[in-house]
C-alpha cells in the first residue's frame, strides 16, 4: 500500500524534482508488480520508511517511533492532504484563467494569483489594473495612478 | 604502531561528506574502500602506458605493461607467501577462479565437498555440475555452535572425493575453518583442496606454504584492490592438469586450422586482453597491505568487535548471527525491526552495513531466518565508529 502512496506522491512531486522521479518510478515498479500478482523486490516502502524514520531518529526519537509505528496512516493522511490541494490549486487555476481571479467569479476576496498583462494597463495607471481607462467604477480600488494623476470617478 | 587515524588519510572516500556529515563506511566484506595509492596505481596505467602487454606488441609501452603485471603477480604471490611451485593466474573475481576450477577439472573421482555456510559462488558451480551428473555434491553440516564439524566431515571424506571446496572466512559470521587441519586430511586421503578466501585474504595472514592448499581464490575488491580483479592460486602440478575452458587469444603458443599448443601456466588460463590496470592496482593494493602487516589489522578488527559486542550488550532485542568470534563481522538482527529497514535506518544516519541474505540463500533457508543486517569492518574503522554504530543500534531497538 505504501508503494500506491509512494506512486501518487512522489509521481506528483516527480514533475518536479529528479530525486521524486527515481522514488516514482521504483513505486510503480512495485505497484505493476503487485497487480501483475508477483512479489514487489524492490523494497520502496522500506526504503521510504527507514529514511524518513532514520531523520527523525536524529532529532526526535519519540516522534520517529511514532511514525514509524503509525507509517501507513500518516502516509494516507498526506496523500489526501496533497489530492486535496492539488484539486484546489486545479480549481483556482481555472478560475483565474476564466475570471482572472482564482477565487472565482464576482468574489472579491484575496487572491494570491494574479495575471500579469501590463499591455493592457492604461498608460496613466501604475497599478496591475487591467481597464481600458482607469476609471473607479470599473476597476475599483485596484486603480492606481501615476503620481499627479487622478483616476476618474463615474 | 597502527593508526587507524593516519591509514583514513589515504581513503579519498571517507575524506567525503554525505548530509554534511562524515560517513562510516562499515561494508567492507562486500567491497572495500580503495586507498589512494591503488587509485593511482590505476591511473597510471591509463596515463602512461595503455598499452597491450607484450605478449601482443612488443613496443615500449608495451613492455611496460608487461613488466608493471609480472611485478604485481610477484607482489601477489609474496604477499600469500606462495611456493616456488604455485602460480597466481588473474580472474575477474573469486567466482570465476572457482569456475575455472569446476569447469576444468577432471573428474576421475566424483565428490566434491563444501560446508553449509558457502557463499553462492562455492555452491552453484558444484550444484549444476551435480545436475549435469558430473560429480557428487555433497554438504558437511556445521556443529550446532556454528563451527566446523570435523568428525562429519572426515566421516564424508572418502577415496571418492576428487575435491573439498571450502570457505576460509565465512562472510555469515566471520567464522574461520580449520583449513589446515582439513587440507591435511584431505590430502590423506588424496582429495584436492580449494580455498574460498574471498573473506579471508584481506584480514589476515594467509601463508600458502605452511597451508599447502592446492587452490586458493580470492578477490582484488575485498582487499583496498579495484573491482573486476581476482585470483586462482593452484599448485603448478594442480593447474596442469585442468584442461581451461575460457580459452582464445593469449592462451595458445601456436594454432592451425585443426589444432593448437597451449601456453605454459599462467597464461594458459588467462584468456583474451586482460584488465591490465586492475592487476596493476590490485598489485599496489596488497603492497599497501604488506606494508601495514596483516598481523596488525587482524588485531584491529578484533579489538573493534570487542567494542562492538561490549557496546552492544545490553540490548535485549539484538540476536547475533552465526559463531560467536571475534572477527570483523558484526551479523545481526534487531527484533521487530526489518532489516533492511535497520540499513535503512542506520544510512540516514550516514552508517553503511549491508543487509539481506549476503549470498548465503542457502544458510539462512536452513535456518529459517529471512535475512540480516551485516557490519563489516575493517582497517580504516574506528572505535569511535563502533561506539556510534552501537548507539544507533540501541535508539533503533526503542522503536520496534
Amino acid at each position: 500500500m505504501i508503494c500506491l502512496i509512494a506512486l501518487v506522491v512522489a509521481g506528483f512531486l516527480g514533475i518536479f524534482s529528479v530525486s521524486y522521479r527515481r522514488i516514482a518510478i521504483d513505486a510503480f515498479n512495485c505497484v505493476f508488480r503487485n497487480i501483475t500478482f508477483r512479489r514487489c523486490t524492490s523494497g520502496t516502502d522500506i526504503k521510504l520508511k527507514s529514511h524518513i524514520t532514520g531523520s527523525l531518529l536524529k532529532r526526535s526519537p519519540r516522534t520517529a517511533r511514532f511514525v514509524r509505528r503509525n507509517f501507513e496512516w500518516i502516509s494516507w493522511l498526506f496523500t489526501l492532504l496533497l489530492v486535496g490541494s492539488v484539486i484546489y490549486s486545479g480549481i483556482s487555476i481555472y478560475n483565474l484563467h476564466a475570471y482572472g481571479n482564482c477565487n472565482g467569479q464576482n468574489s472579491q476576496e484575496e487572491c494570491i494569483l494574479t495575471l500579469d498583462n501590463p499591455e493592457e494597463i492604461p498608460a496613466h495607471c501604475t497599478g496591475k489594473v487591467i481597464c481600458e481607462d482607469c476609471s473607479m467604477e470599473q476597476c475599483g480600488t485596484e486603480c492606481e495612478c501615476e503620481e499627479g494623476k487622478s483616476c476618474t470617478n463615474e | 604502531m597502527f593508526k587507524p587515524e593516519k591509514i583514513r588519510e589515504d581513503f579519498p572516500a571517507l575524506q567525503r561528506k554525505i548530509r554534511g556529515k562524515p560517513i562510516i563506511y562499515m561494508d567492507s566484506a562486500c567491497m572495500s574502500l580503495k586507498p589512494i595509492q591503488v587509485i593511482n596505481a590505476i591511473n597510471d596505467y591509463y596515463v602512461n602506458f595503455p598499452a597491450c602487454s607484450g605478449s601482443r606488441s612488443n613496443h615500449e609501452l608495451s613492455q611496460e605493461v608487461s613488466e608493471r603485471i609480472k611485478k604485481a603477480r610477484k607482489i601477489i604471490k609474496k604477499f600469500f607467501n606462495a611456493p616456488n611451485n604455485g602460480e597466481i593466474i588473474f580472474t575477474r573475481n573469486t567466482t570465476e577462479a572457482i569456475n575455472i576450477v569446476a569447469k576444468s577439472l577432471n573428474y576421475d573421482k566424483s565428490k566434491v565437498l563444501t560446508t553449509d555456510r558457502e557463499h553462492n559462488s562455492n555452491l552453484v558451480p558444484w550444484q549444476v555440475l551435480a545436475e549435469e551428473g558430473k560429480i557428487k555434491h555433497e554438504v558437511v553440516k556445521s556443529k550446532t555452535d556454528h563451527s566446523f564439524n570435523m568428525q562429519r566431515f572426515e566421516k564424508m571424506l572418502d577415496n571418492e572425493t576428487k575435491l573439498v571446496s571450502i570457505v576460509h572466512t565465512s562472510n555469515l559470521d566471520g567464522y574461520t575453518t580449520p583449513v589446515k587441519e582439513i587440507i591435511k586430511i584431505a590430502h590423506e586421503k588424496g582429495a584436492l583442496v580449494l580455498v574460498d578466501a574471498a573473506q579471508s585474504a584481506p584480514h589476515k595472514e594467509i601463508n600458502l606454504k605452511k597451508l599447502d592448499p592446492d587452490f586458493m581464490v580470492c578477490s582484488g575488491h575485498k582487499m583496498l584492490g579495484p573491482t573486476g580483479t581476482g585470483i586462482l592460486y593452484g599448485k603448478k602440478e594442480a593447474l596442469e592438469a585442468l584442461r581451461p575452458f575460457i580459452v582464445g587469444g593469449d592462451t595458445v603458443l601456436e594454432t592451425t586450422y585443426t589444432s593448437h599448443v597451449w601456453e605454459p601456466v599462467p597464461q594458459k588460463f588467462e584468456a583474451g586482453l586482460q584488465d591490465y590496470s586492475g592487476i596493476i592496482g590490485f598489485g599496489e593494493a596488497a603492497r599497501y597491505l604488506s606494508k601495514i602487516g596483516l598481523g596488525k589489522i587482524a588485531k584491529h578488527e578484533e579489538k573493534l568487535k570487542r567494542i562492538l559486542i561490549e557496546e552492544t550488550e545490553s540490548i535485549q532485542e539484538l540476536e547475533t548471527i552465526g559463531n560467536k568470534n571475534y572477527s570483523g563481522i558484526f551479523n545481526f538482527n534487531i527484533k521487530g525491526i526489518n532489516f533492511h529497514e535497520v540499513a535503512g535506518i542506520l544510512n540516514a544516519q550516514n552508517i553503511m552495513v549491508r543487509s539481506g541474505v549476503h549470498c548465503l540463500h542457502s544458510w539462512y533457508n536452513a535456518h529459517k531466518i529471512e535475512g540480516s543486517a551485516r557490519a563489516s569492518l575493517y582497517l580504516y574503522n574506528t572505535e569511535e565508529e563502533c561506539i556510534k554504530l552501537a548507539e544507533n543500534l540501541k535508539r533503533i531497538a526503542k522503536l520496534a
